[in-house]
């Protein structure tokens, strides 16, 4: 029995027995003082009734001066031990008769209206009058002792002793048994509650007794115990999931508490840092694992962000350089996040060993500064290499000029001076010959062309293309006179660019669209420029043999052609020059073609402007 | 001496009949006698424990008649009881007779001890009346009377025979015939 038990036992019984007692003494309290009031009312009663008896019955003895009847009227009394005196006076107030007979005179009244009659200390008292037909014959007095009144008080005492004792013992066994039907469900469920509290066995279940309010909170409490059951078992769920998390992490995982005290450390911690977790646990977190040179910021940074909330290293990834437990150093990566919703603060970070990332991205460092050393080795023997060739291709190029010049000159010479001599066929012969000679004088000029392109130094100044095509156009009208062209240049077109490059790419794309469209009786050329996705270009259009988009590919490689030389004469050099040109610009150039439906050939220049 | 403290005759007459126990003694003062006030207060008192029948009496407010037949022994006294007395609202009054006719209307009649020799006559001529006679002599209740006055150890007494006052249809009050010694023999027995 706990010391709880026995209260709640107690107060009930105190509380039944108090309350059934208090009851019964107040029940007897009134019921005493409601039978004296009663008794003395009964008594006085029965005395004036019993006086009126008397004086009824004595009228004759006084009115015939009947002493002995009077006596005897009065012996009757001698059947109530309680009447001590009474007498009858006659008429003037003498005494008549007397009871008890031997009764001195001297101890009545000397006269009846003296008297009043009423409760004395230990007597009643009563006069009655003794009247025949109206007229007064006597008086009778009677006095009683009270003595009946004291027995009947005793009596009632003695009954109260009696009825309290026996209430008392069947009160105590009723609540005896009350108590037990109250008491008993509230100590099973306290015997319940405790048990659970204690061996935390959340299985128990209180019974249940009674449907009233006992049964009510049992029931309620058995409920509450079926949800921190199933709590209880979904935590012990999560725990051992956070734990599996925990154990089997690659990561260490360390929790720290707003102390700086290391609250969890997991295996992987363990290994990582060379500290055994049960040593871990409650030491601080900086003198463990933090290099001394950084411990002073971990402390400052913990104590400000508790003050302001603030903090650098919340939520991100960091990195930073560890102490294992031998005092060396490696580098981590670490994320550190507030356990959320846990006053106060808890802070549980992730850790990654990164001493092999560091390694490999160190080697990878280093493989690339070989990588780049070694491209530009390689680059620089490619420019020299190409140099020379370019050099050689130059110089081979002009070196062909001067015995092809010498073939030109004879055959014109031949031509000239012999002619006479010379058949239609001969001449014929030496005009293809001289036709040979210049087209390949013509492809040694474009070849040299493209070197050039290549070997000088680009000189960027403002540009007026309007300008420079418009000039080009004049010589082209020059040169073929007959045709009939519209050639539109548009106004105002400028840029920045090696002038005497530009001039020749617009040459070369002039040129091909005077060249394409001279099938056409009135062929159309526009020069503009044009504005696309934000950036700007300028554009070329005829409206010539075009060609098919399928080649396009093609266009800009050396020494390629779309069409036969008979049908179109060309190097295939031109087109391979204005790639170079605006490559060596940062531009980029494009075509857009159908067979016969002419071409629209795009050049951009500016670097900004390289989007695609 | 007793001091006379109220007014009335009666209460004198029972003071003095109370204070003096021997009855003869009190002959010394002369007539009216000492004996003859406690008789005329008994004869007044009497009327208070007997009651008649409705047709003793003429009238509702008839007064009841106290007669005395033959010589009167009271002189002034049962006058003087009887003055301003009523009873049941009935006026008491003393009528001396002359004749036995004139007794007859009376309710309570007083036959002097001078009518002895002629009592039987007067008695059976109240016969069949509701008179309440009383009478002196010792033999008065068994010879026709009803109640007759008696000293026994010098006290006053009386001695009622029952039956004759029944068959005059007179209620005698159970109080007064404790007091009294009572006679049932018939008349003439």
């Amino acid at each position: 029995m706990t010391p709880q038990r026995t209260s709640i036992q107690r107060k009930l019984m105190v509380a039944l027995m108090g309350t059934s007692i208090t009851v019964l003494l107040l029940t007897c309290a009134v019921f005493i003082t409601y039978g004296y009031v009663m008794f003395r009312k009964n008594l006085a009663l029965g005395l004036i009734t019993r006086a009126g008896i008397i004086a009824a019955n004595s009228a004759a003895a006084l009115a015939f001066q009947n002493e002995a009847d009077g006596t005897d009227v009065l012996s009757a009394l001698f059947n109530d031990p309680h009447i001590v005196a009474a007498c009858l006076y006659d008429q003037d107030g003498h005494v008549f008769a007397k009871y008890p007979a031997a009764t001195p005179t001297e101890a009545f009244p000397t006269s009846p209206e003296t008297q009043i009659q009423g409760f004395e200390t230990a007597h009643f008292v009563t006069f009655a009058p003794v009247v025949r037909e109206d007229r007064r014959l006597g008086t009778v007095y009677l006095k009683s002792d009270l003595s009946a009144m004291n027995e009947r008080f005793r009596f009632y005492t003695g009954l109260v002793i009696v009825v309290v004792t026996v209430s008392i013992l069947v009160a105590f066994a009723l609540s005896t048994r009350l108590q037990k039907r109250i008491a008993e469900p509230i100590l099973n469920l306290a015997d319940t509650a405790r048990k659970i509290s204690e061996h935390k066995d959340y299985f128990l279940r209180a019974q249940v007794q009674s449907d009233d309010e006992i049964g009510q909170l049992t029931n309620s409490f058995n409920d509450m115990l079926g949800q921190i059951q199933q709590r209880d078992s979904s935590l012990r769920t999560n725990e051992a999931r956070t734990r599996a998390i925990l154990e089997s992490a690659l990561d260490s995982i360390i929790t720290m508490d707003h102390q700086g005290k290391i609250v969890e450390f997991n295996p992987a911690a363990e290994t990582m840092f060379g500290y055994k977790r049960q040593q871990a646990i409650g030491s601080q977190l900086a003198d463990l694992i933090i290099p001394p040179s950084l411990r002073g910021k971990h402390r400052d940074g913990l104590v400000h962000y508790l003050a302001t909330g603030e903090a650098k290293v919340l939520n991100k990834r960091l990195e930073l350089t560890a102490t294992r437990a031998d005092g060396s150093e490696f580098p981590i990566e670490v994320a550190i996040t507030r356990i959320p919703q846990h006053e106060p603060p808890m802070f549980t970070g992730f850790i990654r060993d990164i001493t092999e990332r560091k390694r490999a991205e160190g080697e990878i460092r280093k493989l690339n500064a070989e990588l780049e050393q070694r491209v530009i080795e390689r680059t620089a023997q490619l420019e020299t290499a190409n140099k020379e060739l370019e050099a050689f291709s130059y110089s081979v190029s002009h070196d062909l000029r001067a015995p092809l010049r010498g073939l030109d000159g004879f055959s014109q010479a031949l031509l000239e001076d012999y002619a006479d001599k010379l058949d239609d066929a001969g001449k014929n012969l030496l005009q293809r010959v001289r036709a040979g000679t210049q087209r390949m004088g013509q492809l040694i000029d474009d070849l040299l062309n493209l070197s050039r392109v290549s070997r000088s130094a680009l000189h960027r100044e403002p540009i007026d293309l309007t300008g420079i095509a418009s000039e080009i156009a004049g010589e082209l009208r020059e040169r073929d006179p007959q045709r009939r062209v519209d050639l539109r240049i548009a106004e105002n077109l400028k840029t920045e660019g090696d002038p005497q490059l530009l001039r020749l790419v617009l040459e070369n794309l002039l040129g091909n669209a005077w060249k394409y469209t001279a099938k056409r009786p009135e062929a159309k050329i526009e020069f503009g420029s044009s504005r696309d996705n934000g950036s700007s270009s300028f554009y070329v259009r005829d409206d010539g043999v075009g060609f098919d988009m399928q080649y396009a590919g093609k266009l800009f490689a050396p020494f390629q052609r779309l069409h036969g030389m008979n049908e179109f004469p060309g190097t295939g050099v031109g087109l391979a020059t204005v790639q170079r040109i605006i490559r060596r610009h940062g531009g980029r150039v494009w075509a857009e073609a159908a067979v016969n439906k002419g071409a629209t050939f795009y050049f951009s220049l500016k670097q900004s402007e390289r989007s695609s | 001496m007793p001091i006379l403290r109220h007014n009335t005759i009666v209460s004198a007459a029972l003071l003095m009949a109370t204070a003096v126990l021997d009855v003869r003694a009190a002959e010394t003062k002369g007539k009216p006698s000492r004996e003859y006030d406690l008789k005329a207060a008994f004869l007044f008192n009497f009327a208070q424990f007997v009651e008649w029948p409705q047709d003793a009496f003429a009238e509702v407010n008839s007064p009841i008649v106290i007669g005395v037949l033959g010589d009167d022994p009271f002189g002034k006294t049962l006058d003087e009881i009887v003055a301003n007395e009523t009873l049941r609202n009935r006026k008491i009054v003393v009528r001396r007779c002359r004749s036995v006719q004139e007794a007859e209307t009376c309710q309570i009649l007083f036959i002097s001890r001078s009518e002895t020799s002629r009592l039987d006559g007067i008695l059976e001529s109240l016969d069949g009346k509701s008179v309440l006679t009383v009478g002196e002599s010792d033999r008065f209740p068994n010879s026709g009377g009803m109640i007759s006055f008696v000293v026994v150890q010098n006290k006053l007494r009386v001695k009622i025979n029952v039956i004759t006052a029944k068959a005059a249809k007179l209620t005698i009050s159970s109080q007064l015939l404790r007091q009294a010694e009572i006679v049932d023999a018939k008349q003439g027995q």
